[in-house]
């Protein structure tokens, strides 16, 4: 570490590489406001040598997510003692079969002190516990294949946790959404945390989504049990029942609603997986709370009975964009108030007249 | 959140670090097989300490700076010895079919790239290096870097840029080319994202 205090000098503006970082770090910013993107838009399309810093300097600053390993643990209870850290070795995958966006927990005893984790207690010395992190950012999906074969599809806007050891493999979703396909096991148990509710797999691949007060599952085949348990899978745990392939169940402490939902309807439900987003006549406050979902843009609708309207089509989510092109034909506008906030009013409705914008929903965003 | 974190605010752990180098890597040894080994743990174990003591108050530095490499250095040895006590033919399908995807050399490959990044932060100096631990190591945003710090947040977002800058000339310099995303893994723009977006995959 030099000596230069807290003198800092800052990166000669006129270079191309000291613009591009200084790019990279602003966008991370969900509220960089609309003038400033419109000013990155104009940057990165100056010449092929910006967007070449652009591109690597992205990439590096995303390499440098392995610092997360140096989190340390600073006790959690006050104190700031650390503890002895387990003395099994936590496997580490390195950089080079790391699948983007994927963090790797090494040691992490930040994280044992904060994950009341069952395994981490039982595992006995020899066995290795093998942790992995995943994230996706809004708009972006990832499939991801865990260390025992099964296969998991992260949606959008996701984080999960996984905790795999010889005796039993556990997942924590911590936030979003996740499909599970998995490679059944009767001896190592496979189960889901999301919250306090448990799915535990019996064969199975289910999908899982984490809301506000409930847990979502569909069961695309085989069959899951749930529960609700205070602490990990196993401890003390509250069994609400077992569903079979064909059912989509929102629970919590109970089961809070279930039904058995036709093939077509499953399949629109899953359709994320593909890429898509499908509908049939959901009302349009639905389909636009999808589509913030992926895209981390707001929408507001001004006028309430807009709400109910019935949407039915089949989105591409890379091309939601193509979404305002149908909202005109349904004879909505849309209005960028900035970049992550939209305005959707009704063509011939007051509340258009009085915002006097000719909207031009292909070309909101070039 | 009180003086660790204030511009101009001397940081303690820094200034232990300094002033004990050579105590910490006498202290180092003791645990540490492979005498190249101790440089670098005391390094990370720096690096870990400095970054807590940035979201953190901590009451003795020394005594804390010593405990977190004794940790650094114990994981090392447990890590070293399960790499190098684990016969050949123990790698079996049946034992690691739970860890089919971590091969020893990823292992090692792994933590010689953390000390390698570890390496180009500590050569930042110490605020850009605070903040840029801030961002990275503990994801706090520009926004709440810029509150805990008392400065503005284009100042934070100025020392991050001008932290990844350096360590993009040092990581440069030491031969590293930033890891190429898989293109197998599913990704898909959205509208109004820039085609390169620095947004994490």
């Amino acid at each position: 570490m030099s000596d230069s205090k807290n003198i800092v000098n800052f990166p000669d503006p006129g270079t191309i590489e000291a613009e591009a970082a200084l790019w990279v770090v602003r966008l991370e910013n969900d509220k960089l406001s609309a003038d400033s993107y419109a000013e990155f838009q104009a940057w990165q399309r100056r010449s092929p040598t910006h967007r070449e810093a652009l591109s690597r300097l992205t990439t590096l600053w995303s390499d440098f997510d392995i610092l997360q390993d140096l989190a340390s643990p600073l006790s959690e209870n006050g104190g700031e003692g650390v503890k002895t850290p387990p003395a099994r070795a936590i496997p580490w995958r390195g950089l080079g079969s790391v699948a983007a966006g994927a963090v790797v927990m090494l040691g992490a005893a930040f994280w044992y002190s904060n994950s009341h984790h069952p395994a981490s207690k039982s595992a006995g010395t020899l066995a290795s516990i093998v942790r992995q992190h995943y994230e996706t950012a809004v708009g972006v999906q990832k499939t991801v294949t865990l260390p025992d074969g099964s296969k998991v599809l992260i949606n959008t806007d996701t984080s999960l946790d996984v905790a795999f050891s010889t005796t039993r493999r556990d997942v924590y979703l911590r936030r979003g959404e996740a499909f599970f396909d998995v490679m059944h096991n009767a001896k190592r148990p496979f189960a889901v945390m999301a919250d306090k509710r448990l799915i535990r797999d019996v064969g199975t691949a289910f999908d899982v989504r984490l809301m506000d007060h409930v847990v979502e599952v569909a069961i695309a085949k085989g069959s899951v049990e749930l529960a609700h348990s205070n602490s990990a899978p196993g401890s003390s745990e509250k069994r609400l029942g077992v569903f079979t392939a064909g059912y989509s169940v929102a629970f919590d402490q109970k089961i809070e609603r279930s039904e058995q939902i036709s093939e077509e309807d499953m399949s629109r439900k899953l359709s994320w997986r593909e890429g898509a987003l499908d509908y049939n006549g959901e009302p349009l406050s639905k389909v636009l709370a999808d589509f913030s979902r992926y895209t981390g843009i707001e929408f507001e609708l001004r006028d309430e009975s807009l709400k109910g309207f019935p949407v039915g089509g089949h989105f591409e989510i890379g091309k939601l964009d193509k979404v305002f092109v149908a909202l005109t034909n349904f004879g909505l506008r849309a209005k960028w108030v900035d970049a992550k906030h939209v305005l959707l009013y009704s063509a011939n409705g007051a509340t258009a007249a009085k915002a006097g914008v000719k909207a031009d929903a292909s070309g909101v965003r070039q | 959140m009180s003086a660790p974190g204030v511009p101009g605010a001397v940081s303690r752990i820094l200034e232990v670090y300094k002033g004990n180098k050579t105590a910490l890597k006498q202290y180092l040894r003791r645990f540490v097989a492979r005498a190249e080994d101790v440089e670098d743990i005391a390094q990370e174990a720096f690096l870990r300490a400095f970054a807590a003591e940035s979201i953190g108050e901590i009451q003795s530095p020394k005594a804390f700076l010593f405990r977190v490499a004794r940790n650094v250095a114990l994981n090392e040895r447990a890590r070293q010895s399960h790499v190098s006590t684990v016969p050949l033919e123990d790698f079996g399908e049946t034992n690691v079919l739970y860890d089919s995807q971590v091969t020893v050399e990823d292992q090692v490959e792994g933590r010689e790239s953390l000390h390698l990044f570890a390496r180009a932060v500590a050569e930042l100096p110490p605020q850009c290096a605070r903040v840029f631990l801030m961002r990275k190591v503990y994801g706090l945003t520009c926004k709440e870097i810029a509150l805990r710090l008392e400065i503005s947040e284009s100042t934070v977002e100025k020392h991050v840029a001008l932290g990844l800058l350096r360590c993009s000339n040092y990581m440069r310099a030491n031969g590293y080319v930033p890891n190429p995303r898989p293109s197998k893994s599913k990704r898909t723009e959205v509208n109004g994202k820039p085609t390169v977006s620095p947004r994490k995959y």
